[in-house]
């Protein structure tokens, strides 16, 4: 049977910072759509083609999807990486991330900043086979 | 006036309301505001959270709200809640990820009339001798780690001795600017290499650069002793730790969500979590936190070098001949071991500040000799488009909140609502039609902060003058800025 299409993601008010509600199918689909969702206020679309990989392991619990947002913002932060791909390995403990992207050169296409992704209100839930997390980034 | 927003809130007179202790509160909540701010809060999300806070082990006294008041993650932003120090806890949340983002207000013998036609010059050096916006980074500052080490131990004091600034700069900083329990060893790998080329920089979102001058005077004994004159120039730094904050308070969240299992801590909130103050997660993250408040304290003092070099590049003058020199460098997000009364005792608590301003009364023995008898300078700042705010600290903090006021104006429009209602507008020209020269890195940082996204700082500095934890002494009018 074929899968609904979902919004991949909308953004809720919050008074001081910016709330994300992302949707998917799969876990590796919510984690690449909560990274689209992520760098939509960090920089502008990025269309070229990946040319860098970053690989990490983060635990398997249920706050990965913070910490894997935690780890992109690091990346950004550190190196300009901009993910476009999301491809994730289930281990019995962990997860392992392997994404694409580019190292962003040109600052012009910088939107805004994200100090980290918080814990407050986080969440995710499954119902009839649709995944959906909240989460409130501090700008 | 939404009746859940006020359900829990008592009225008791002087700009007070207290949330009385229910459920597992362990003492009550106290709110400075007026009916006014009440009504413009925007949900009760921020009240429930001074009543989160109010459940954490150890607190003494209430767990308390300044005017400037809206919804954090964890702590509301204006919070302030002191913790027994042998049998309380510490909590990142109740700091935030920016450790020690404040202020710090140079005064000067410039008068306005004298460089009114240069303002749009000082902004314009500013920006270009100030790195600022996403990612900003200083080419021409590349430090070894030892040199990280060095800043993380000494803060303020290390930039003095390389050269930025002067050393009677130390004194007009809170602490001195140095946190001695500073460790660099609690310092993860990962938040050195976020930190390192972001010492010297501006940052984005609301930190800025402001030049204004003084357009009221409220207590003028007071301001004579701040050296504040009308129509005198002044400029205001605001920015933190940077990226190394932001990750020393990432690694400390999710260790300290292990150590609230591991201690039995209930968290109404899991921004919340903590670890009681005498364990070895509670004394690591301590350590590592000053760490990161000395780097934003010479972050600080690095940017009001730059200040001074642009000055007098500009005007071709010299410092002295500017009069440029410190007023004071403030925390507003921080946790401190603080002495304070509790009930009939005087005992050691830690105060959490965040968003909110130390405002240590007249004869407090930390402060300078030159402000011992008059209470600490309070910089409160507000948007880019009204006013900012001197105030000083008084007996009535001391007594009430741990010694502790407002930090600023407090948003009022979240930053979508903000983007929507700058559409089609272009906030430069608005403001500079009002004399106000900005530049910006990003045009969205403009838009969302526009002064309408935020609270008329005026009011909520009312508040707290009224209220007697803090008292008026000087208004500064923005002229132009720098933003991230």
């Amino acid at each position: 049977m074929q899968k609904e299409v979902v919004e991949p993601y909308r953004i809720i008010d919050h008074e001081s910072d910016i709330g994300f509600e992302v949707q998917a199918h799969t876990l590796e689909e919510l984690f690449r759509n909560a990274s689209e969702a992520l760098f939509s206020i960090i920089v502008e679309n990025v269309a070229s083609e990946p040319d860098a990989e970053r690989r990490f392991t983060i635990p398997s619990e249920p706050d990965s999807l913070v910490v894997f947002l935690n780890e992109l913002l690091y990346l950004w932060d550190t190196d300009k990486f901009v993910p476009s791909s999301v491809d994730i390995a289930q281990r019995e403990t962990s997860l392992e991330i392997d994404t694409r992207g580019i190292l962003l050169q040109n600052d012009n296409r910088i939107l805004g900043s994200v100090k980290a992704v918080t814990y407050h209100k986080f969440s995710v839930t499954e119902r009839d086979g649709l995944l959906k997390a909240t989460f409130i980034v501090d700008v | 006036m939404d009746p859940q927003k006020t359900r829990s809130l008592k009225k008791i007179g002087g700009n007070r309301y207290i949330i009385e202790k229910h459920g597992a509160m362990l003492v009550q909540g106290k709110v400075f505001l007026s009916d006014e701010l009440l009504g413009i809060l925007g949900t009760d999300e921020s009240l429930r959270q001074v009543e989160n806070v109010a459940c954490l082990p150890g607190i003494v006294g209430a767990s308390m709200a300044m005017p400037d008041i809206h919804w954090g993650y964890g702590f509301p932003i204006g919070g302030v809640a002191a913790f027994d120090a042998e049998e309380g806890i510490i909590s990142p949340g109740g700091v935030g990820y920016d450790i020690n983002c404040g202020v710090r207000l140079m005064r000067s013998s410039l008068e306005l009339a004298a460089v009114k036609s240069k303002i749009g010059q000082l902004i314009k050096g500013l920006y270009e001798n100030i790195p600022s916006g996403v990612g900003s980074r200083r080419k021409d500052l590349k430090l070894s780690r030892p040199e990280m080490k060095k800043i993380l131990v000494s803060g303020a004091q290390w930039a003095v001795n390389e050269g930025f600034g002067e050393p009677r700069d130390i004194t007009c900083i809170e602490d001195g600017g140095t946190l001695q329990q500073a460790d660099p060893e609690a310092v993860s790998e990962r938040a050195y290499e976020r930190g390192k080329d972001q010492i010297g920089t501006l940052g984005s979102g609301n930190h800025f650069v402001e030049i204004g001058y003084i357009s009221e005077i409220y207590d003028e004994a007071v301001a004579q002793a701040f050296g504040l004159y009308p129509q005198h120039i002044t400029v205001m730094v605001h920015t933190g730790s940077r990226g190394l904050g932001y990750q020393i308070c990432d690694d400390s969240i999710r260790e300290m969500l292990r150590a609230s299992a591991k201690y039995g801590i209930n968290l109404p909130d899991r921004q919340l979590c903590a670890a009681p103050l005498i364990s070895p997660e509670g004394k690591k993250y301590f350590s590592a936190m000053a760490a990161a408040a000395n780097y934003a304290f010479a972050n600080r003092q690095m940017i009001a070098h730059w200040i001074c070099q642009t000055f007098e590049r500009t005007l071709d003058m010299k410092r002295d001949a500017l009069g440029l020199s410190l007023l004071y460098d403030v925390c507003h997000n921080i946790a401190k071991l603080e002495k304070h009364a509790v009930g009939a005792t005087k005992q050691t608590v830690c105060v959490h500040r965040k968003g909110a301003t130390r405002a240590f009364g007249p004869g407090h023995p930390s402060l300078p000799v030159q402000y011992r008898s008059t209470g600490q300078p309070v910089l409160v700042p507000g948007d880019m488009g009204r006013a900012s705010y001197v105030l000083c600290g008084t007996a009535q903090a001391m007594e009430e909140t741990f010694g502790s006021t407002c930090h600023g104006a407090g948003r009022v429009m979240s930053r979508s609502q903000a983007i929507k209602a700058s559409h089609g507008r272009s906030l430069q020209a608005e403001l500079s039609a009002k004399g106000i020269s900005v530049m910006a890195a990003s045009k969205a940082t403009l838009a969302e902060e526009m002064p309408e996204a935020y609270k008329d700082v005026s009011k909520v500095v009312r508040v707290v003058h009224e209220a007697g934890i803090s008292r008026l002494v000087a208004k500064i009018t923005p002229l132009g800025c720098i933003k991230g």
